[in-house]
């Protein structure tokens, strides 16, 4: 049992300036004015009509509602009706066509809504207008802009009391309605914005339009990385997560031709594209709309541990035996007082997420999955120091971690690869190169090569449109886990590589340290 | 080779049970006690009785002995039932008498498969609600959930297949059968007309035509391995090659199977007659025709992940190259193909027993095959970084208590059925009493 009094965040703020110098970051309230920006691109001519009629009615939902509702989310969007308005116009039938539920529906319609995420964010070197901030839960985004095929999650309703359920529903419709705007029907496409084909399917996007949705993710300096683990110690005591469960982790390895130890920071990916969703037998592994958060709703998992197994990462940790009851009240009590519980029709705990799922802190019970969750109770917390913030950022004394919308040039993380970016290119530095190992013939190391600074993705060759970018020296082919060095050693800070074993000890799955095995 | 055997054979074990009987049953309750007790032991502490682990930082595999069995009791499964619809479809008399055998292995292999998930599931109270919910949208994009379909489906047309042939036979032996269970064959027999037998035969006939087609494609050519072989992360699973490799394994062990449930049978009660050697024979044979493609898929692993692999195959191969279990496992399919094959070329004499107990050898290399595939492929995930990271996997007394107890299970299901309704069908016999069998291949 780990000292938890010990490790409070007091302490990581402390260690943190001790080391660093750096005061304790604290996000600055963020903006949040409205953007109401008009981004239709479609006139509902009666041409359009005939066309949406004609696909509606091939789809399962109700054609008049889905064009009413469409024409209407179009007025919405261009200002000519109120949002009250579209809503008493439709709330009832909407309820009546679709079901209430915030999780992607059927992943072959649904979708869409996470084809147009963070991944090209980067290479679209200016985007002029100012997109929706992650926690931006005002106004009406523009209404499911059709230039995006399908990226309609346009109907963002404002409020947060009854807004949640409201908001899904019109999601789905949403969706429909974008897509049959455009005049394509977005499919899961496993390569995605990643296929240049693709890219060039989709009709141009105007400023401001490409990246509406928003899509919260990682920059990640490796370079910047001192191997203190205090992400990850920072993590588990956010968390509360049981002994072995390293939501955040950091690899420590050594190149050959290299002699200081190297770092890999290893959140969740959050992925774009990801596999531990699709192969969920029971849809408790789900990416949220809201922000691109990948979750686990534990009142659903069945524990069947198959996300755990397609998940190129390693990120998926199972709680094997009872949980830590002190832990989770412990993760209960720190977030009681979170202003959005307050939330007319939130349920008043911090274990569900703002749409009512069983998703955040540590697992509840034995037999069910878990790994980092962004902090989704930061997120939804009301609070806005903290949200847009997640533990490991806070606590890392070397600001390598970075969190934010990706599709937002002016997040935090977007505006550090700026920064890097003009710094390297402007001095020339050791990061000109490209690094011993490194793989001169991606896409990446070309890009490095013009602008002077190696930012990659992990194991992006899985298609898994991974939302965490690195910058810094991405590990070869060769590096494997080393533990060159004490201070990157979990024991030390309190933290456990191996699960809790069980009482009636097998010899194995005890807490047994580092000592390498494996039937090699 | 003309049988001796009469439908009054058939009863026979539906008699009082003897001492045999008597003791496998106890024997068999014995094996499923030590389970649910371990099960719920499992139940009440978690999976953490087990020596899963977390894979990745963790060290460990998440899925081990309880998957491996799961997939080796689909193979059995559904070979069984292969046997069976092989008999009917291409009139391969000869099996006839094991036919029905081969479609309670089937039922029995297939819920034992279902059983293994259960016990693997770390919330198996909520499985079917959280399944059947999703079910529309998992469909399209879990194998888990394609799995589900399948296995359903098949018990689904298994069951059909095996009411279709029971009906005609309890009618016809109704008199002859133990009058305490009236009840349950007055159910079997609910709305019987004896005309019905001709459309029940075409039915059948179809059935099996669905059944053959089907297995390959479905069962262990395709949604099974598919578990595995679509995820690219894992280099020993992902690759075209699984579901071959699955399906030849799935063949040789339920020829396997089905020879030892008969031969125990045969024993029991004295049926050399109903269950003469030339089946075994002839089962032996085609279960080394499969070992050998195993063997054939095996070795094109080995050379692929040996000459010039990537960087993710080659420890995986390397392991497999060096590891003793796994070349235990390979002994165990090709020391009985050899023994088989050497009987069959004349070299050895014909023996059933030795015919069985290779089978038995076919069947524990399978089992010990499907456990290290699915372990090494967790071991050896592509994210080399976590190479260093402590973990190995052997299963526990409480894991080895769930395969104890589904084999315990099977076996009180066969005594349990062999009392209920004949486990022979009438028409092999009464087949067999007027005409003249060829035999051999
Ligand atoms: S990193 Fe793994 S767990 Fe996280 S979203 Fe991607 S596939 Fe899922
Ligand atoms: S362990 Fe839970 S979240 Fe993961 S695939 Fe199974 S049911 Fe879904």
């Amino acid at each position: 049992m780990r000292q938890t009094e010990s490790r409070t965040l007091g302490v990581h703020r402390d260690v943190k300036q001790r080391l660093s110098g750096i005061p304790v970051k604290r996000d600055q309230t963020e903006d949040t004015s409205l953007s109401t920006e008009d981004t239709a691109r479609h006139s509902f001519g009666s041409e359009w009509e005939e066309d949406a009629r004609e696909t509606l009615s091939e789809v399962e939902f109700d054609t008049e509602l889905g064009v009413e509702l469409a024409r209407d989310a179009q007025r919405l969007s261009q200002g000519k009706i109120s949002e009250e308005e579209f809503y008493s116009r439709h709330n009832d039938k909407v309820g009546e066509e679709f079901g209430i539920d915030a999780r992607p529906t059927d992943p072959t319609s649904a979708e869409p809504l996470d084809e147009e995420t963070v991944s090209t964010a980067l290479d679209d070197e200016v985007v002029a207008e100012p997109v929706p901030k992650p926690y931006d839960n005002g106004g009406a985004i523009g209404g499911g802009d059709g230039g995006e095929g399908g990226d309609g999650d346009g109907f963002d309703g404002g409020d947060d009391d009854d807004g949640f359920s409201r908001r899904s529903v019109l999601k789905s419709v949403g969706v429909a309605a974008a897509g049959i705007a455009a005049g394509t029907w977005s499919n899961r496409n496993p390569s995605g914005i990643w296929d240049d084909d693709q890219e060039e399917q989709v009709a141009p996007a105007g400023p401001g339009t490409k990246n509406d949705r928003v899509q919260m993710g990682f920059v990640i300096d490796v370079d910047a990385c001192i191997g203190g683990a205090h992400c990850a110690q920072a993590c588990d005591y956010e968390n509360q997560t049981a002994n072995g469960q390293l939501w955040q982790f950091v690899f420590q390895y050594q190149e050959k031709d290299r002699d200081e130890a190297e770092f890999l920071i290893r959140p969740c990916q959050h992925c774009s594209n990801p596999p531990c969703v699709s192969v969920c037998p029971v849809r408790a592994r789900h990416k949220r709309e809201d922000d691109g958060i990948v979750l686990t709703d534990y009142d659903i998992c069945i524990g069947c541990r198959y996300c755990q197994v397609a998940c190129p990462y390693g990120v998926n940790y199972f709680q094997w035996g009872e949980p830590d009851d002190e832990k989770i009240a412990s993760f209960r009590e720190r977030n009681s007082n979170m202003p959005a519980l307050d939330n007319e029709g939130r349920p008043d705990d911090p274990k569900y997420d703002k749409n009512g799922n069983h998703t955040a802190g540590p697992q509840h019970e034995k037999g069910i999955m878990g790994k980092c969750v962004f902090c989704v109770h930061r997120q939804d917390s009301g609070n806005p120091e903290l949200e847009g913030t997640t533990a490991c950022y806070e606590a890392c004394p070397t600001d390598a971690i970075h969190v934010g919308d990706l599709n937002d040039p002016e997040s935090k993380p977007r505006k550090y690869l700026e920064e890097v970016q003009t710094r390297h290119s402007e001095d020339g530095s050791e990061k000109g190169q490209p690094e011993a190992g490194y793989d001169t013939t991606s896409e990446d190391a070309e890009w490095n090569e013009q602008r002077h600074v190696p930012r990659w993705r992990f194991q992006e060759e899985y298609g898994t449109r991974p939302n965490v970018i690195y910058v810094g020296h991405q590990p070869s082919a060769d590096a494997n886990d080393q533990w060159v060095d004490k201070p990157g050693d979990y024991e030390s800070y309190g933290l456990h590589k191996k699960r809790d074993g069980f009482d009636l000890d097998y010899g194995h799955g005890g807490d047994d340290g580092n000592e390498s095995g494996g039937d090699h | 080779m003309s049988l001796d055997a009469e439908p009054e054979d058939l009863v026979r074990p539906m008699r009082k049970p003897g001492k045999k009987y008597m003791i496998v049953g106890a024997l068999a309750t014995v094996g499923f006690l030590i389970f649910a007790v371990a099960y719920g032991f499992q139940l009440e502490n978690g999976l953490a009785v087990t020596n899963l682990s977390d894979w990745g930082s963790g060290g460990g595999v998440t899925w081990g002995l309880y998957i491996g069995s799961f997939v080796w009791w689909v193979g059995i499964a559904h070979g069984g039932i292969l046997v069976s619809a092989a008999a009917r479809l291409f009139e391969l008399e000869k099996y006839e008498p094991v036919a029905r055998i081969a479609e309670l292995l089937t039922i029995g292999a297939l819920s034992m498969a279902g059983l293994m998930i259960v016990v693997h599931l770390g919330r198996p109270d909520r499985m079917v609600w959280s399944t059947v919910q999703s079910y529309p949208t998992t469909v399209h994009t879990s194998p888990l959930a394609w799995d589900l379909t399948v296995i359903t489906l098949y018990f689904v047309m298994t069951g059909t297949y095996l009411s279709l042939t029971l009906r005609s036979d309890v009618y016809q032996l109704r008199d002859k059968l133990p009058n305490i269970l009236s009840p349950v064959y007055s159910a079997v027999l609910f709305r019987y007309d004896p005309d019905e037998d001709p459309v029940a035969e075409r039915m059948a006939w179809w059935l099996s035509l669905g059944i053959i087609v089907l297995a390959p494609l479905l069962l262990h050519g395709g949604v099974i391995p598919w578990l595995f072989q679509l995820t690219p992360s894992m280099p020993n699973w992902y690759g075209g090659l699984t579901a071959p490799q699955f399906l030849s394994a799935a063949l040789t062990s339920a020829m396997g199977g089905v020879m030892f449930v008969a031969y125990i049978f045969r024993r029991v009660y004295d049926w050399e007659d109903v269950l003469p050697d030339e089946i075994f024979h002839g089962l032996g044979w085609w279960m080394g025709l499969f070992g050998l493609l195993w063997l054939w898929f095996q070795l094109q692993k080995l050379i692929t992940g040996a000459y010039a692999p990537t960087r993710d195959v080659e420890p995986v191969v390397n392991t497999m190259l060096h590891s003793n279990v796994y070349w235990l496992a390979v002994g165990l399919v090709a020391v009985p193909l050899a023994y088989v094959a050497f009987q069959h070329f004349g070299i050895l004499d014909f023996s059933v027993r030795g015919t069985v107990i290779a089978g038995v050898g076919v069947i524990l290399g399978v089992l010990i095959d499907k456990t290290l595939f699915v372990v090494e492929g967790l071991i050896y995930a592509s994210t080399r970084l976590y190479e260093n990271v402590p973990g190995a996997y052997v299963p526990t007394p409480i894991e080895m208590a769930s395969l104890l107890g589904t084999v315990s299970m099977i076996v009180l299901f066969f005594l349990g059925i062999s009392k209920l309704v004949p486990i022979v069908e009438l028409k092999a016999v009464k087949e067999h009493e007027t005409e003249t069998e060829t035999g051999g291949d």
